[in-house]
């Protein structure tokens, strides 16, 4: 299990996220601007303990945790944009 | 013929929209074109070329790294305009509560307190350069407003009241139609939007505020009292006589309209005639019934009557 | 045998073994899974037959959703056209689109899969056949009847989207959205019982060696459609559930006048709507790239990274679904997120296209039929995307909304997504499951009028939608200057239709189907297992699988596989089965036993489709009774399955021992359960939503819950039977005492019983009725919910309780008590849940 955890770890740290700032917009605009930043941080620094903890993994896996923890950062950030614009 | 409304805005908002779409439009047919080549080179092009496509290094910079920088720019781009969109810059000149309903649009111009100090049906008259604010609303099931030279489209949902701001800087005529489906004849819910210079805009809510007058010729005055005594006055309001139905248009000043029907036919003494003989081979499913029992003549007069309300 | 251990690497090494398999074996191998024959074609339950039955019939509907597209394109080639009316337009695109979805596009998936998915895996058949047949005969039938309904003028005509107030009973009396509602709710049920079955399937039943890195990319797909489906689709499922019970008993969900809210359903439907698109291409995408792996031989280039895209594309899907709404008037900050979110699941679709072109480029592309099908289809999928990233962004889309901008963009994304790789599939993969392979020739000539049609029908539509044409409509004005486009897009339907047409007569000449009876074999030269030569009992021997491209790798690969010379070249206990492996590198782990052919399937499908259609024309006796005659033969059909076996453990080849039973989480049966509890888990979540967006949305209809204190007996009972099922976990590792612990789950039956009865008293007294208000309504639905459970709690413990007694059930190998355990387990904590929830919201102000 513990490697099928590794491989879509990164894409679990984007559904907290999204979770997270979706229901605050939704639900409870006023906090958006505290939750927001500090999400966007703790999956940003999730993703990359992911990565960390993944390097004793094999090759394969790797890579795909690697690429994941990519996309998962750049749909972090990009999905927090619309708190800031 | 074919020049896509989309893209020829009369409105800030639209060409805001406008300068986006064709900003995409742009981005997409280069991005379109150059998979096709890609294509075309991974199944027939040299040995050289096709090693370079091979290439990790190739999908990443290309299927993944490329998208991800354009899509950012994109992205910023859309939600600035989106922001600046749905605020609404300058100060609210004209409130206008906009109404869906089976198959017809009520509108009720409104004052600052929010009564209604007009109302008309399927046409919404405006003046140009200033700001107008919606009150979109539903009477029965989700409509959506959709005027596409003038605004992008927002929904009309029962137990909601989405609010629309926008403006037209060029006077002219507008067509809108309802784009979300609700059922029957959806496909002929259509509206006209008039944008007048602001002057004539006042000119014309002066007249309106008044009552239409009275018929004078004797076929429209026969017709007036058909109109009242046949069930009409059941369903419609002419203000200044004992019409005072709420179910369907209002028909104060219908002779003054572009279109009948909710913008499906032009307005003249013949179609209005054909519309209270026969609504439903017209609009078939629409909430006014048929009136066949009406004769010839009688029908000629109503016609009449309401031709003359302008 | 646990993963990571080396002893079965060492095995590895002796095969293939020395010694061919026996004839005799072989003999009895055919023997055990032999052809049908007369009536027992109906009873079949193996890969081969049901695969077949569910594709043939995903295509009927597919061909009788065309027709209805072509009469639409036939009214709407010039303007004001009386050929169709409003009323008879409405019913047919609303029935285009529901049967293209879900009695098209999802089952003919599916149908993929359940073909080709255990010999692609190197197993002899799915873990659960009779599951399969079961989700098959619901599909058919259900399918049918529900498509009948447009002859008789009863089709649903509110869209396939289904939004309230249209639909609900004011502005659509009559029962023809029940038939939409019931009809597609329990299709959902097939669905899903194919999701399971692949989840399991794909995780353990690989052949050994077929680690996580050999997998062919379409188990992958599978593998994440399926997860997808059982997050996905509960969604749906409760909403048709919420908008039948607002119909028939008139329970406010959807109706802003009585507290509840229109835009609850679309954001249930479309939390399930979006993702199901990714459902429908993910599958596509994997046969496509499978395609192109073999007709430009070369291995999938970036393989990682397309596997990396399909995860991606599964997660980040289910963060798009708002983009239905942008429209609507939802928070601006929400129509950012979602916009941010549907422009990043376009990334993973990207990398994707490019790793096609790298493998084409990779190899040397041959143009045959397959060939032209996916270079054609990454051309159409590549104009669906692009214009999918003009969509993602909010003001584009405001524009473009419900145009025929989105009626361009969606077909172009599901022909190039779906279609034409399914195409591609049929030319590629008929010489599996056909005595001839297709007519190359004549499928170039298919591919040329489809692809050609699909361009001169969807394309046009693109600048009718920028040129004001709404979706939906049954005609338009001749002032609206959109004829030429209309009837352009009309002709280019019909070329569609024309190479459809000639594809049909390509199959009808020389498509044979004859699993008995040996196939064409690997006419274009494909690596992976399923071209191994077969026949009913798939492989003669399961092979070692080493690389991704075994039958490219290992030239004699076919041979050895054939002579028995690899894994379980014979039926070691005289019953169907297959090896199960561990889930991340493939290690033999146990010999899984198949069930045979049943007439019970079927008769639960028969059943179980007639409660459903009886209850949509309100026959509610006949309904139950219908109801009660599939859950007994639900019963029957398990009744002799999971039986003792007198061999503990057999040896697959060169004397590698593993057990016959699997025990606790390593058993496949508990595997299956997690994942139905998945669903039932997800509706729950979904209606908790439900609860969170009328609450916060209509506060002002909203009463005070009855407070903790008073429903003190509700949460006690709840948390002893929670207690006690997590307690029966520990015991049953230790005791072997059947009776004990049937006593016991009766108890903790007792217990969920007792406590739902005191929480629905406690909400009765609060005054609170169904019908009141929104609030009633959804609390009133998770109550139900809770006692659906309930209900399966009381089955399952019965059942439990009648097997002790006829002494079947034999621990420690023997997993339905622990079954049991987690069924109550689950169902006592979301009692606790609810009735937390239900109280909390509300309670704050």
């Amino acid at each position: 299990m513990g490697t099928w955890l590794s491989l879509i770890g990164p894409f679990i740290v984007w559904v907290a996220h999204f979770s997270g700032v979706y229901l605050a917009a939704e639900f409870a605009v006023e906090t958006l601007n505290i939750v927001t930043p500090i999400l966007t941080i703790l999956g940003l620094c999730a993703n990359a303990y992911l990565i960390y903890r993944a390097r004793a993994e094999n090759l394969w896996t790797i890579k795909i945790v690697r690429g994941g923890a990519f996309v998962s950062s750049i749909a972090i950030i990009w999905q927090a944009l619309p708190v800031y614009v | 013929m074919f020049w896509p409304v989309v893209l020829d805005p009369a409105g800030p908002n639209a060409s805001e929209i406008a300068t986006l779409s064709w900003l995409l439009i742009a981005v997409v047919t280069v991005v379109f074109i150059a998979v096709c080549v890609a294509l075309a080179t991974a199944v027939f092009g040299s040995h050289r070329w096709k090693r370079f496509l091979s290439h990790n290094g190739t999908i990443l910079t290309a299927g993944f790294a490329a998208p991800v920088v354009v899509l950012t720019a994109l992205l910023l781009y859309s939600l600035v305009i989106t922001k600046s969109l749905s605020l609404g810059s300058e100060p609210e000149y004209l409130r206008v509560r906009v109404t869906g309903e089976m198959w017809w649009w009520r509108v009720d111009y409104l004052d600052s307190a929010g009564h209604q100090t007009i109302g008309d049906a399927n046409e919404l008259n405006i003046p140009v350069g200033k700001s107008i604010t919606l009150e979109l609303e539903s009477a029965d099931v989700i409509h959506s407003f959709w005027v596409p030279q003038l605004s992008g489209k927002k929904e009309m949902i029962p137990g909601r009241r989405n609010i629309l701001h926008f403006s037209a800087d060029k006077a002219g005529t507008y067509a809108g139609q309802c784009a979300e489906f609700c059922g029957g004849p959806h496909a002929l819910m259509g509206l006209t939007v008039i944008a007048h210079q602001p002057e004539d805009f006042e000119a014309w809510r002066t007249r309106r505020r008044a009552d239409p007058p009275p018929p004078k010729d004797d076929l429209a005055k026969r017709g007036a009292t058909l109109f009242l005594n046949s069930g009409c006055a059941a369903c419609h309001v002419v203000r200044g006589t004992s019409a005072n139905g709420e179910a369907g248009p209002d028909l104060t000043f219908v002779g003054a309209r572009k279109r009948l029907a909710a913008g499906i036919l032009p307005n003249n003494r013949g179609t209005l005639a054909g519309w209270v003989a026969d609504s439903q081979a017209i609009k078939p499913g629409n909430r006014m019934p048929s009136y066949p029992m009406i004769s010839a003549g009688d029908l000629q007069a109503i016609a009449a009557y309401l031709e003359q309300l302008r | 045998m646990t993963e990571g251990d080396s002893s079965s690497a060492d095995f590895y090494g002796r095969f293939p073994s020395k010694r061919a398999g026996s004839k005799a074996d072989f003999a009895k191998l055919e023997k055990i899974w032999c052809a049908p024959t007369g009536w027992q074609y109906l009873t079949a339950v193996s890969n081969n037959y049901i695969g077949f039955y569910y594709l043939s019939t995903a295509f009927v509907f597919f061909l009788l959703a065309g027709i209805l597209a072509l009469l639409m394109r036939v009214q709407l080639a010039a303007p004001a056209q009386t050929f169709l009316s409003p009323a008879a337009y409405n019913q047919m695109f609303t029935m285009h689109g529901t049967v293209m979805m879900f009695l098209f596009a999802v089952p003919a998936v599916e149908a993929v899969g359940v073909l080709l998915l255990p010999q692609m895996l190197g197993a002899r058949d799915l873990p659960f056949p009779r599951l399969s047949a079961y989700a098959f005969w619901i599909y058919l039938l259900g399918g049918l009847s529900f498509f009948a309904s447009i002859f008789v003028g009863l089709a649903p005509d509110g869209g396939w989207f289904m939004y309230p107030p249209l639909t609900g009973r004011i502005y659509s009396p009559g029962i023809s959205a029940d038939f939409w509602l019931l009809g597609i709710g329990f299709i959902e049920i097939s669905a899903i019982a194919g999701a399971i079955e692949f989840i399991v399937g794909i995780m353990r039943t690989r052949a050994p060696g077929m680690s996580l890195d050999k997998m062919p990319i379409l188990a992958w797909a599978l593998l994440v459609m399926s997860v997808m489906i059982i997050i996905g689709f509960p969604s749906v499922i409760l909403a048709t559930l919420l908008l039948e019970l607002e119909r028939a008993f008139n329970w406010p969900f959807f109706d802003a006048t009585r507290g509840g809210d229109p835009l609850l359903w679309q954001h249930l439907f479309w939390f399930f709507g979006h993702p199901e698109v990714y459902i429908i291409f993910l599958p596509g995408a994997a046969m496509l790239t499978m395609v192109i792996c073999t007709v430009a031989r070369s291995d999938v280039v970036g393989y990682p990274l397309v596997v990396l895209s399909m995860l991606a594309t599964g997660f980040i899907s289910f963060g798009v679904w708002a983009h239905h709404m942008f429209a609507t008037g939802i928070p601006d900050v929400s129509v950012g997120v979602f916009s941010a979110a549907s422009t990043a699941v376009t990334i993973p679709a990207g990398t994707m296209v490019f790793c096609w072109i790298a493998t084409l480029a990779a190899g040397k592309p041959q143009l045959n039929a397959p060939g032209l099908f996916s270079i054609g289809s990454v051309i159409v999928f590549v104009t669906g995307g692009l214009t999918g990233v003009m969509v993602a962004f909010v003001p584009f889309d405001w524009q473009a909304h419900d145009s025929y901008f989105i009626v361009a963009h969606l077909h172009y994304v599901l022909l190039g997504g779906m279609l034409f790789p399914l195409f591609a599939a049929f030319y590629y993969w008929a010489p599996a499951v056909s005595k001839h392979p297709l007519s190359d020739r004549v499928g170039k000539w298919v591919f040329w009028l489809m692809f050609i049609g699909t361009h001169v029908t969807f394309f046009p539509m693109h600048l009718a939608g920028l040129m004001g044409m709404p979706r939906r409509v049954y005609t338009y004005l001749p002032s609206q200057r959109l004829e030429t486009l209309n009837f352009i897009s009309t002709c280019g339907s019909f070329i569609l239709a024309a190479g459809v047409a000639l594809f049909i007569a390509d199959v009808i000449r020389n498509f044979r189907f004859t699993p008995g009876d040996g196939n064409a074999g690997n006419v274009y030269g494909g690596g992976t297992l399923e071209w191994l030569p077969s026949g009913l009992y798939s492989t003669r021997s399961i092979p070692l699988v080493v690389s991704r491209q075994p039958l490219w790798y290992d030239r004699n690969i076919s041979r050895d596989v054939e002579q028995g010379r690899y894994f379980l070249p014979r039926s070691a206990t005289g019953l169907r089965e297959t090896i199960m492996t561990s889930p991340v590198l493939a290690e033999p782990q146990q010999l899984l036993v198949l069930p045979g052919p049943s007439v019970w399937p079927i008769t639960a499908g028969v059943f179980t489709s007639g409660f459903f259609l009886l209850l949509t024309v309100q026959a509610t006796t006949a309904a139950v009774t219908s109801g009660v005659l599939a859950i007994l033969s639900i019963v029957i059909w398990l009744w002799d399955t999971d039986r003792p076996i007198s061999t503990k453990s057999v040896d697959i080849g060169e004397g590698l021992y593993v057990p016959t039973h699997a025990f606790g989480r390593m058993n496949h049966g508990i595997w299956a359960t997690i994942a139905l509890l998945v669903v039932f888990g997800m509706i729950f979540l979904m209606a908790l939503f439900s609860l969170l967006f009328l609450w916060t949305n209509q506060p002002k209809f909203w009463i005070d819950p009855p407070s903790f204190s008073e429903s003190t007996f509700a949460f006690v009972s709840g948390f002893l039977a929670l207690a006690l099922s997590s307690s029966l976990r520990a015991i049953l590792r230790r005791t072997k005492n059947v009776p004990l612990t049937v006593c016991m789950l009766t108890i903790a039956c007792a217990l969920v019983i007792y406590a739902q009865y005191a929480d629905l008293t406690t909400w009765r007294e609060a005054g609170l009725a169904p019908w009141a208000s929104g609030q009633g309504a959804i609390v009133y639905a998770i109550m139900a919910h809770q006692a659906s459970l309930i209900a399966l709690c009381v089955i399952v413990t019965l059942y439990a309780a009648g097997r002790s007694v006829a002494g079947l059930v034999t621990r420690p190998t023997s997993v339905l008590l622990d079954i049991c355990v987690l069924i109550f387990a689950y169902t006592a904590a979301q009692g606790l849940a609810g009735g937390a929830v239900t109280r909390l919201l509300g309670a704050i102000v």
